[in-house]
């Protein structure tokens, strides 16, 4: 499936385009009041994310004026931990993907442009990334170590996300490669490097942009779901992911301690969602649908 | 006949570089299948390396992979440490719950989705398509661990309908009539084929209407709305027709779930499948049988994606005619 891209001055066009349809600046809106919220929200909570209140009373209280969200099992404000939570889980999820797209477009750059022995074989190790379940691989690679820095949690989400990038890259670099103006600059001499970077990412980059902003989407859930496993963000940092499963021992009596964060969840991949559709519809206005 | 022999041999490829991936991954990975063992003070490093003798994890990476391809060709999976079975029996055992479960969840997803899909592309624009597209859009954006912990919550809990996990109830009595036992059994899968199905057929959903939309504007249900063919045949026979390949495809692609991709949905509802067992296994270090469901899994993965291209073939011959570089790219 070929897009045409957007390149240089055409993004004001694909801005607009994605200004003219409320419900993307309705998503983008939602995205951005979120960022907002875990950015500057811990700065305002009476309470720390890690601060056990009142251990003897105030154990899984519901909801109320004082704690919004409730507290949870051993007396910590939910709300405080959604706040800081949300910083953890996108702060991860968009470093993760940065990751991904790094790797997936300097894979699909090379497979693409690379000679048809390079490209086989580079595109079977895509296939069979892409043939075994994301989760299956994080869990193979991180279950056996027992307290693990964020930040290899996040090499690993990018290092299992990249593929389907690359095949995307791949893809569009191979009918790129035969355009006129590449053949130009290969007949002006131009460095497979220089062809690479100069005149075909340019062409790749819009596509790649509507897949990065659905991974972030992605991301979240997965690390989200490798917390709640306990083999992602290691407490007591808190993580959309971990505080549903502080939560789900006790779902039944206090459902409020899983429901919080998962709402969050839910506008937040809700909200990036519709936006890389949005941007997939403005990057390529002679795809949409015809009536 | 020859794109098909390649594809396949393709396929062979990728299940031998996913396998062997696995198998240094998996004793890369800090611990080993006698992690559980290494809190005993008594158990001396002889006692150790005589054990791994017994399950074939003594020597190096390459020697144990000689030694484990040799068996494979026999037939032989190896022995898995952590359930205390042949790795072939553990995996026999979980496989028909994951298969039972998937089957039935992608059936009613696909077409219940299709359905929703087709609606939504046949009213365009209105009131239903506009308000059954919020409701995929949500259902495509829930995480699948949490939609699960909220269908057991409100099934089990607060509706009191539904059990709360497993495939069977084990108090049920063994005289017990296969009708009681057809109606346990459906009793136990209704929560968690209901999270598959919001989780599955949002997405497909959305595929179709987007296709059946792009198929509606093209030239040759014009033609045939010119010559006079009734709106339903054309929609039916020349727009959702043509419409299916893609949906198809995100049938294949939606495989690698069906082996693993359920761990979530399988661990909320103790539900005795393959993606619990792999769990188990990963977080056990029990080598041999993470290797042999991942073999499975990739296996099951390369079938299902090469029947849903020559499915997606036959639907629209010309497909047939794209090569490797006009692969449908799923974004």
């Amino acid at each position: 499936m070929t897009t045409t891209t957007a390149s240089g001055s055409d993004w004001r066009a694909v801005v607009q385009r994605l200004r003219a349809d409320r419900r993307r600046v309705l998503a983008a809106a939602t995205l951005m009041g979120m960022i907002v919220l875990v950015l500057v929200g811990p700065l305002l909570t009476a309470w720390a994310p890690y601060e056990q209140i009142d251990i003897t009373h105030l154990v899984l209280a519901p909801p109320s004026a004082t704690h919004l969200l409730g507290t949870d099992a051993v007396s910590r404000d939910v709300l405080s931990r959604v706040l800081s939570g949300g910083r953890v889980s996108l702060a991860v999820a968009m470093s993760a993907v940065c990751i991904e797209v790094l790797v997936g477009v300097l894979w699909g750059l090379v497979a693409g442009l690379g000679s048809r022995w390079v490209d086989s074989l580079m595109m079977r190790c895509v296939d069979a990334g892409m043939s075994v379940p994301r989760v299956l691989l994080l869990l193979a690679l991180l279950a056996a170590i027992p307290q693990f820095p964020v930040w290899l949690l996040v090499l690993m989400l990018g290092v299992t996300g990249w593929f389907g990038i690359a095949r995307l890259v791949r893809g569009e670099v191979r009918t790129v490669r035969s355009g006129d103006f590449v053949l130009a600059a290969r007949a002006l001499g131009a460095s497979p490097a220089r062809l690479a970077l100069r005149h075909v990412l340019p062409h790749v980059m819009g596509p790649v942009l509507v897949s990065a902003t659905m991974a972030v989407g992605q991301v979240i859930v997965l690390e989200a779901g490798m917390s709640w496993l306990g083999i992602g963000v290691q407490p007591p940092r808190a993580s959309w992911g971990n505080i549903i499963r502080d939560g789900t021992e006790f779902i039944a009596s206090a459902p409020w301690v899983t429901l919080g964060p998962g709402v969050c969840l839910v506008l937040v991949v809700l909200a990036v969602s519709a936006l890389g559709d949005g941007l997939r519809d403005a990057l390529a206005p002679r795809q949409l649908p015809r009536t | 006949m020859r794109a098909l022999i390649q594809r396949l041999w393709h396929g062979l490829v990728v299940v031998a570089i996913v396998v062997t991936a696995t198998f240094v991954l998996v004793r890369l990975a800090p611990g080993d299948p006698f992690v559980g063992a290494l809190d005993n003070a008594r158990l001396t490093p002889e006692l150790r390396a005589h054990w791994r003798a017994v399950y074939g994890l003594d020597g190096s990476i390459g020697t144990q992979y000689l030694h484990w391809i040799a068996s494979l060709l026999r037939g032989d999976l190896g022995f898995s440490t952590s359930t205390n079975q042949p790795v072939a029996h553990a995996i026999a055992q979980a496989l028909p719950y994951t298969v039972w479960l998937m089957g039935i969840a992608l059936l009613l997803s696909f077409a219940f989705g299709m359905s929703l899909g087709a609606v939504q592309a046949a009213r365009h624009d209105r009131l239903s398509d506009r308000s059954i597209g919020a409701i995929t859009l949500v259902g495509a954006a829930l995480p699948d661990f949490w939609l699960s912990l909220v269908v057991l919550l409100a099934g089990a809990r607060w509706l009191r309908l539904f059990p709360v996990g497993g495939a069977s109830d084990p108090l049920l009595p063994s005289a017990a009539s296969a009708l009681t036992v057809v109606a346990d059994r459906l009793h136990h899968l209704a929560l968690p084929v209901l999270t598959l199905i919001v989780l599955i057929a949002a997405p497909v959903a959305r595929q179709q209407r987007v296709a059946l939309l792009d198929k509606l504007g093209a030239e040759w249900v014009r033609t045939a709305t010119a010559k006079g063919v009734a709106p339903f045949a054309v929609f039916r026979r020349h727009a959702w027709r043509t419409a299916l390949g893609p949906v198809v495809t995100l049938g294949g692609l939606t495989l690698p779930a069906l082996v693993g991709g359920a761990v979530f949905v399988e661990r909320v509802f103790a539900w005795p499948g393959m993606g619990l067992l792999v769990a188990t296994a990963i977080s056990s270090r029990d080598y041999h049988l993470v290797v042999g469901c991942v073999l499975v899994g990739a296996m099951m993965v390369i079938i299902g994606s090469t029947a849903a291209d020559l499915l997606s073939q036959r639907l629209d011959p010309r497909a047939a005619q794209r090569d490797d570089d006009g692969q449908r790219v799923p974004l």
